[in-house]
């Protein structure tokens, strides 16, 4: 497909022609970009500074040094620390949090405005292991939604093998799962309705206060031998359910298409960029 | 309740007529060809009785009167007069003979009676008109005639996708004899599939509109074909740089039955075949074919056939030692009408028509492979989406009184919708597989509709057209009712001037999914589902026409507002060939906004004729997940567009045209600046652009001159036409698309702009026998 479409477009660029214009795109100015999640153990942050669409000559890279600091409310709670490089530079606040209070992640560095984004920490999902056959590659499992919030979860099948911590595709036939990361290549090797995931997002709309069943399918034959797996689900804010959703749709996303209508990365930062949110997780181990 | 008997027998005295009215009725036709003639005028001068004939030239005029002197006049032919004793009904079938010169009192008369209907916001253009304007690449296109109209936009760059009055091109119903066309281009819409050769009207609504019409929101494009000489033989045809095309029409029983059969082919893939490698076959075509036949009954009955099938092919085949591989892309469309033309009596025509239409989109591959043992192992993919239409319509017409002209009639029509499935076939060591995959569920729908109007002379300023239009879809269950009414007045200030309104509610069920905008064959027509409701529109339109110089000159203002709500997109960053149901990769329930205000001068008489339009126009969406919720410009929201039609004819043998269009850029959503951020698993840096709002910025604008020049001679088997046309003839380099790209030899990024046509000189041989 992506051949033929190639060519025709091979065969259209012989009657075009293309030149170089003066195009004024605004410029918004150097801006500090914070990628910073709340947990209920504390939180993190990594800091970088924006740059105009057509400037080739800086970067982007999140290691620039500022001063971070986390509010509730007009209360400061703590500055986080550089904790050194984890290929961007971390920081880290290693203090506990509390769910459900909004908390404000402010990012200072001279010759820049002061970036800063609110969220809060969801409570914490309680979900329960139903059945689990090995064999076959089949998890079921129970979520149990407290009534008053509007949740959204994730969904994850994990594998720990040493100390990493790596994600495992799943299939799955329920309609309810919000799926951004299907890649299956080869649609014949899927069931009827039956989409995969690298992990999938889930609102309560439907069954708040209530319990949802689900049931995930995974290939046995793929995991390595010695792998612990859990089942992980989290709890997320709704600014990092976009803001994850957001990056999700730019995985597959193709810049080069001049028709395709681009993606908008979800942000949530005042005077900057990037996105501070809230998230709770809690893992079962599905085997051994 | 004496009072609301005696309104009744006054509202239903006003359908029974008077005792002295007496009616003429009647078809007209062509001298030459026995073609009955569309929207002919017939008016008795001094007075208001007037009316025209309709999609299958049949007119029915009641008057008052015991003599009158009529008069019957049509664009391009003789005037008639002729007095007639009215002392009882009168069948009277006229016969019109086309003029020699090239624009005569005729048209006058016709726009004359054009001001007094009721109907606005439409457009008539005839085949005559539209060949006058310059050809692209020898092929003259209609739809490309359509886009010169106020308050019609092109896609962009050379296509014939049109947007009306702040519409998508989805939402235009384009009729091929009464059958729906759903892809309506060829070559990824740098042609329409229109052979004008073969058709014989066409009328674009944007407004206003009539009860009979339903199922889309923005605009009807009613095209008809010719019906086939009764008389004699004759053909016609062109020899064009990239296409060909050959007519030919004529009586099988003469003034009984009739054909017409006309194809069209271009023959890119044939001229590059010599320039390709031995092991590689590759090339793009596309062909169409228009048959119609036609049997007259008797004067009461006629039976017409008709057919169009189109298709547009891409191939690529290599040959490469023992592994053959071969890709395609086809698409196409296939269309049929047989209707049945009855004449109940002088006051009451019917036209029961059933239809089928399809269009598939297909792309292909295929492998083949030989072991060193000569065993072969096949594979291939098809992905197919497509609709498929079978339906009945009956439409009737009652004439009572000079007053009223009723129309009614019901329509059904079963839709399928395959939008999307995977087919896959293998052969390996003589073992067969075959799959098929849908990606998206077959859907099946039931589509019906019934509709009254009423073209009421309230008095003698003030003419309506009045109707209501009910429609019900079903589909998997679901059932979607909708009553939609209709409404135009005329005012008429004095025979020249007219004041016109109009209000008309529309619904959609069936949509277009296009994330290109662009017409491409991969735009994928869906349904109206039990979870997304069917589109729909209101709009209100005012406007005056004023001729001046005995209607030398004609000018018309309107100013329309049109509300769309339950629109439907794709999801930012979806694309239609994913391996998920179409269902899950839209945004619903958006709503758009579109208003402006068009003007028009036309010249109809004199050696030079044309017309200058201008639009200024609004149109944005807003949906709950697109833009973060905010209002936002659709991408073809132009501010301004400028059409300019001149058409002069120096001599008999000798004429010219020329067209330029000016219009805004078309909006887009700009890259403002970059930043990074950890990926989801917070362990990777991902860096992302910051865009502007959705469709914040505009491209540069777009503006191009064509020019065409005939020159014609009799010859001793017919006429013979030369035509010389240039595309573009100022060579603008109009934007097609801009993107950001880091220069060759560093430095920062920078913006560059593609443009599709530089000048283009073509030139065609057209003859006609």
């Amino acid at each position: 497909m992506k051949k033929n479409i190639l060519i025709l477009s091979i065969s259209l660029a012989v009657l075009s022609c293309e030149k170089t214009i003066e195009y004024e795109i605004p410029d918004e100015g150097q801006k500090l970009s914070i990628t910073s999640t709340l947990t209920p153990n504390g939180a993190d942050a990594a800091v970088g500074i924006s740059k105009y669409a057509l400037d080739n000559s800086t970067s982007t890279s999140l290691y620039a040094l500022a001063e971070i600091f986390l509010f509730e409310g007009q209360t400061l709670v703590g500055q986080f620390n550089p904790r050194g490089d984890f290929g961007y530079l971390r920081y880290t606040l290693n203090q506990a949090l509390d769910v459900d209070k909004i908390y404000t992640v402010k990012a200072y560095r001279p010759g820049y405005d002061t970036a800063f984004g609110s969220s809060f920490i969801p409570q914490r999902p309680t979900f329960e292991l139903i059945d689990v056959d090995n064999q076959e590659g089949k998890i079921e499992f129970r979520i149990n939604d407290p009534l008053i919030t509007n949740d959204i979860y994730r969904i994850r099948l994990r594998y720990i093998l040493d100390t990493d911590v790596n994600n495992y595709r799943f299939t799955t036939t329920d309609p309810t799962l919000e799926i951004y990361t299907n890649e299956e290549d080869d649609p014949l090797s899927l069931g009827d309705n039956e989409r995969d995931a690298r992990w999938a997002y889930l609102q309560d709309d439907l069954f708040s206060g209530g319990s949802k069943t689900i049931t995930i399918d995974y290939f046995t034959r793929f995991l390595p031998p010695d792998a612990s797996v859990f089942l992980e689900v989290t709890t997320l804010s709704v600014d990092r359910y976009e803001f994850l959703k957001s990056l999700d749709l730019l995985g597959p996303f193709d810049e080069l298409n001049p028709f395709a209508e681009p993606i908008q990365v979800y942000n949530n930062i005042n005077n900057g960029y990037g996105i501070v949110g809230g998230e709770n997780s809690q893992r079962l181990r599905v085997f051994p | 309740m004496p009072k609301k008997l005696i309104l009744l027998l006054l509202l239903f005295s006003s359908y029974l007529g008077y005792a002295q009215y007496h009616t003429i009725s009647g078809f007209i036709e062509d001298s030459e060809s026995g073609e009955r003639l569309i929207g002919v005028t017939v008016f008795v001068p001094g007075t208001r009785y007037g009316t025209t004939t309709n999609t299958y030239g049949f007119y029915s005029l009641n008057v008052p009167l015991d003599t009158v002197e009529l008069q019957i006049s049509y664009i391009g032919y003789q005037t008639i007069k002729e007095t007639i004793i009215l002392d009882k009904d009168i069948k009277k079938d006229i016969i019109l003979k086309e003029s020699l010169e090239q624009l005569t009192e005729v048209e006058v008369y016709a726009e004359e009676i054009a001001a007094e209907t009721p109907q606005m916001s439409t457009v008539d253009l005839s085949v005559k008109e539209i060949k006058k304007i310059p050809a692209f690449l020898g092929e003259v296109d209609i739809i490309r005639a359509i886009q010169l109209l106020p308050g019609v936009q092109s896609g962009g760059e050379g296509t014939t996708g049109f947007y009306v009055r702040g519409g998508s091109p989805d939402q235009n119903l384009v009729l091929l004899d009464g059958v729906p066309v759903y892809n309506a281009s060829h070559l990824f819409g740098f042609f329409s599939v229109f052979n004008a050769d073969a058709i014989k009207n066409v009328q674009l609504t944007k407004g206003g509109f009539p009860a009979r019409y339903g199922g889309r929101l923005s605009s009807v494009l009613d095209i008809a074909l010719k019906e086939g000489n009764m008389k004699e033989f004759h053909g016609e045809g062109s020899i064009g740089l990239i296409s060909s095309k050959l007519t030919l029409e004529g009586p099988i029983w003469k003034d009984r039955t009739s054909f017409i059969i006309s194809g069209r082919r271009t023959y890119y893939d044939l001229i590059i075949r010599p320039f390709l490698p031995d092991d590689v076959d590759a090339g793009y075509f596309f062909d169409d074919l228009n048959v119609k036949i036609n049997h007259i009954f008797s004067r009461k009955d006629r039976l017409y056939l008709s057919y169009y099938g189109g298709n547009d092919k891409f191939f690529n085949e290599e040959d490469v030692n023992s592994l053959k591989q071969r890709q395609e892309l086809t698409w196409g469309n296939n269309t049929a009408s047989l209707r049945w033309n009855h004449l109940f009596n002088d006051k009451l025509f019917n036209n029961l028509t059933a239809t089928f239409t399809e269009y598939e989109f297909r792309v292909g591959n295929q492998t083949e492979d030989f072991d060193f043992l000569g065993n072969k192992t096949s594979f291939s993919q098809d992905y197919f989406s497509g609709i498929q239409d079978v339906g009945l319509r009956s439409d009737l017409e009652y004439i009572p009184n000079t007053k009223h002209h009723l129309r009614f009639g019901a329509s059904y029509t079963y839709h399928t919708f395959s939008p999307g499935a995977i087919e896959f076939e293998g052969n390996q060591d003589g073992e067969l597989l075959d799959s098929i995959l849908d990606l998206s569920a077959k859907l099946f729908s039931h589509d019906a509709y019934a509709y009254v109007e009423d073209d009421w002379m309230i008095t003698q300023k003030i003419r309506g057209n009045i109707g209501l239009h009910y429609s019900v879809y079903n589909i998997s269950g679901r059932t979607y009712n909708s009553l939609q009414p209709r409404a135009s007045f005329r005012y008429l200030i004095d025979d020249l001037w007219s004041v016109k309104a109009s209000y008309a509610s529309m619904v959609q069920y069936v949509h277009l999914l296009s994330n290109t905008g662009l017409g491409l064959p991969t735009d994928l027509w869906v349904s109206s589902t039990e979870d997304i409701a069917p589109s729909q529109s209101q709009q209100i339109a005012i406007g005056t026409t004023r001729n001046f110089k005995g209607h030398v000159w004609e000018t018309s203002v309107e100013a329309y507002y049109k509300n769309m709500d339950q629109l439907m997109e794709y999801k930012e960053g979806a694309s239609y060939f994913s391996n998920v149901d179409w269902q899950s990769t839209v945004e619903t329930g958006g709503n758009g906004r579109a208003y402006g205000i068009e003007f028009l001068v036309r010249k109809n008489k004199g050696q030079t004729t044309g017309w200058i339009g201008y639009t200024l126009a609004y149109t944005n969406r807003q949906f709950e997940n697109l833009n973060e919720g905010r209002r936002f410009a659709y991408r073809y929201d132009r501010r301004h567009d400028v059409s300019v039609v001149v058409h002069h004819k120096f001599t008999d043998k000798i004429d010219m045209g020329l067209t330029w269009v000016f219009g805004s850029g078309i909006a887009f959503t700009a890259p403002l600046g970059k930043y990074s951020v950890l990926n989801s698993q917070g362990d990777v840096i991902q860096e992302v652009t910051r865009y502007s709002d959705r469709n914040a910025f505009r491209l540069p604008p777009y503006h191009r001159m064509d020019l065409g020049i005939n020159f014609h001679k009799k010859t001793r088997w017919g006429r013979r036409t030369w035509n010389i046309s240039v595309y573009n003839a100022y060579n603008r380099q109009n934007p097609f698309f801009l993107y950001i790209t880091t220069p060759e030899f560093g430095g920062d990024d920078e913006v560059r702009q593609v443009s599709l046509f530089p000048i283009i000189p073509s030139f065609a041989y057209i003859f006609s026998f």
